[in-house]
């Protein structure tokens, strides 16, 4: 059954799309990328061998098009699809018609993605397999109006019990969810669910889940072959969340001794051979205070935070997720899997904390990444793209990787001063707030850390003189010409609105 | 070379010299500050002893400055007020939208009294719901919007009528 690949579409845009690309440079594999019109001049797409237009910018009219990307992948003879995550990645029907096109599609067999998506009867699956989850029901389907029975949902709240989260059956990222405390406020939370799912994964089941009170996000990575076998490597700690979404990852979890690891990874790697998974996949559990665990959800995808895992591994996840998908034995078992040293991921966002984390669009005037020893970035992004508001706002993730867990943090917040972004705002100065507070330098972490610890951030100020010393130097050695101070009504014709300083060089260099 | 820039809405006069190869710049209070090199749109200055590195880019009037991890916003004193965000009316404020985005859900129809905070309408952008609540009480004099309706920027979306005899 082993079929080499030697070109491979990858179904998805930003940084997810730039990192799968580069091992598959890395690889010698041709790439196609697809795009939606807002993107035909992506940074995904310059990476890209060839390219094909999905249709307009709304993800539901290009990225969602299933139909439209295999298409894609037979018109330009890729062989494999990589579907990233988000978009198709666990969508079974687009992962079944790639195989009857011919097509691989390098994730879990159409079955693992329907029984894993589907969340009750991934509950039932792992409760069979010995795997301990949370009080959870489903809901029945909406109607045309988006609306779900009022009986049925009564009913399966009596059962779950408040406080309670509403989830899209077919989500993640933390869209199409809401926290339940009051019963009067079910309803409305259901609907609003509903139509975020619908939007974003083109489906509004949804269910509902018993909160745990500020646990712990603790996930592991597994992988499977298509020969029976399963490894885990190791955990990230996700507990740094805003609205369910996470912001900042590491591993290993602060919380976590060997025992602990031991026994969480056993239930990992028992719930993948439950579901006999194939590919990269993600067992989510939380982390009670008193030690005890359950399993959340099992992600049949690569995971955003990918990179902390590959930096204390040294392996590559695309590379092994392309090997597998390609038939072959996984390329190591779980005596070789030896993490060293402590990393860490900050997502940097298109936000703006001080209002509200309300997404910010515009061009990015400036956009510089750091560097240096232990500094990775994954991003989607160049200076001069546009941020639009039809996509997810995260442009970037940055991770560093230490041989102990303040050399990682304090690569870190070194990092995050040398990032410079203008022209739209961005989370990175709440970033550096976080990982400032004392108790994420002490590992106290839990998914109420931020509604604990930054409920009433602000931005300081910082340096103001300094920058406005910079900013006057900068204003008298503009290219346009004008000097000195601008009179009233005097604005500068020669410049587009949404420029950046231009090039020009001192002393006669330039 | 004199220069004026608006810190939030406070003057803040400057004056560059250059000197060598290097400029001196003098701000109404404090030391001077030294600024060693400016290049496409980086600027290296000293900042109490060591070498800090500005990015500085222009949008409209405003200038926009990244140091050591935080952004700054002066505006050129005397350019033109391009900022559209609060636009006040006779009658009643206005509520615009803060991003583009679509209107998911209309929830109050004219006639309506509100208090602040009262979510008025929800719009959607990045696939993520915002509520947007009324910035002040009253009562709803109009809605320029409709479910389903993309908006843009600054786009109106509907107007209050505060109670008569307060000042908005």
């Amino acid at each position: 059954m082993s079929r080499p690949i030697t070109s491979v579409l990858v179904a998805n845009r930003g940084e997810i799309a730039c990192r799968v690309m580069r091992t598959c440079r890395e690889m010698g594999l041709r790439t196609v990328a697809v795009a939606s019109e807002a993107d035909v001049d992506a940074p995904h797409v310059r990476m890209a061998d060839q390219m094909v237009v999905l249709g307009p910018p709304s993800p539901l009219e290009s990225y969602l098009k299933g139909d439209a990307v295999i298409a894609a992948a037979l018109e330009t003879g890729a062989d494999a699809i990589h579907p990233g995550y988000g978009f198709l990645a666990e969508n079974a029907a687009f992962a079944r018609a790639c195989g009857e096109a011919g097509l691989i599609f390098i994730g879990p067999a159409p079955e693992t993605i329907t029984s894993m998506g589907e969340k009750t009867a991934a509950r039932r699956i792992m409760q069979q397999a010995g795997v301990p989850v949370v009080p959870g029901e489903y809901l029945p389907a909406p109607d045309p109006a988006g609306c779900v029975d009022a009986a049925a949902l009564a009913a399966a709240a009596e059962i779950v019990g408040y406080p309670m989260l509403v989830k899209a059956a077919y989500g993640g990222g933390g869209k199409g969810m809401r926290l339940v405390t009051d019963p009067t406020d079910l309803t409305p939370a259901v609907e609003a669910a509903v139509r975020e799912a619908t939007k974003a994964f083109g489906d509004g089941l949804v269910y509902l889940e018993r909160y745990l009170e500020r646990p712990r996000h603790v996930e592991f990575q597994i992988f499977g072959d298509a020969h029976g076998h399963a490894v885990h490597l190791g955990e990230r700690e996700c507990s740094i969340q805003r609205r369910h979404q996470k912001i900042i990852e590491e591993t290993p979890s602060p919380a976590l001794d060997p025992d602990l690891r031991a026994r969480m990874g056993e239930a990992a790697v028992a719930a993948a051979k439950a579901v006999a998974y194939m590919g990269a996949g993600t067992v989510e559990f939380l982390l009670a205070q008193d030690g005890s665990f359950f399993f959340l959800e099992m992600n049949t995808r690569l995971q955003v935070e990918h990179p902390v895992t590959e930096l204390v591994t040294g392996f590559d996840l695309v590379r092994a997720q392309l090997a597998v998908a390609a038939g072959e034995p996984l390329p190591w078992r779980q005596e070789d899997v030896a993490p060293r040293g402590h990393a860490l991921e900050c997502r940097i966002y298109a936000e703006d904390p001080a209002r509200g984390f309300l997404p910010s669009v515009g061009r990015l005037l400036v956009y510089r990444e750091p560097d240096g020893p232990g500094v990775r970035v994954d991003s989607g992004v160049a200076e001069g793209g546009e941020v639009t508001p039809h996509y997810d706002p995260m442009l970037a993730k940055i991770s560093t990787h230490g041989a102990t867990r303040e050399e990682a943090i304090s690569r870190m917040r070194d990092a995050l001063r040398r990032y410079p972004v203008l022209g739209v705002t961005t989370n990175i100065e709440y970033l550096d707030a976080v990982l400032a507070e004392p108790a994420f330098a002490a590992g106290n972490t839990n998914t109420g850390f931020l509604a604990d610890h930054l409920a009433s951030w602000t931005p300081d100020r910082g340096d103001r003189d300094a920058a406005l010393a910079a900013c006057a130097v900068a204003e008298t050695l503009t290219p346009c010409g004008h000097s000195g101070v601008v009179t009233q009504g005097g604005d500068e014709p020669s410049l587009s609105p949404w420029n950046a300083l231009g090039r020009f060089r001192l002393n006669g260099l330039g | 070379m004199h220069l004026e820039f608006l810190d939030d809405d406070r003057p803040r006069p400057c004056t560059v010299e250059q000197t060598g190869t290097a400029w001196t710049v003098t701000l109404a209070e404090g030391e001077p500050w030294t600024v060693l090199s400016c290049d496409d749109g980086a600027v290296d200055l000293l900042v109490d002893g060591r070498r800090g590195r500005a990015w500085v880019a222009r949008r409209d009037g405003e200038r926009l400055v990244f140091l050591d991890g935080h952004v700054h916003v002066f505006r050129l004193a005397g350019a033109a007020d391009d900022d559209a965000d609060e636009v006040i009316v006779a009658g009643g404020p206005l509520v615009t939208a803060d991003m583009p985005g679509k209107v998911v859900k209309v929830l109050v129809s004219v006639g309506d009294e509100v208090a602040i905070g009262t979510p008025l309408l929800i719009l959607e952008a990045m696939k993520m719901e915002a509520e947007i609540p009324a910035p002040l009480a009253g009562r709803i004099v109009a809605i320029m919007v409709e479910q389903g309706r993309t908006v843009g920027q600054g786009e109106l979306l509907l107007e209050i009528e505060p109670p008569a005899g307060e000042p908005t």
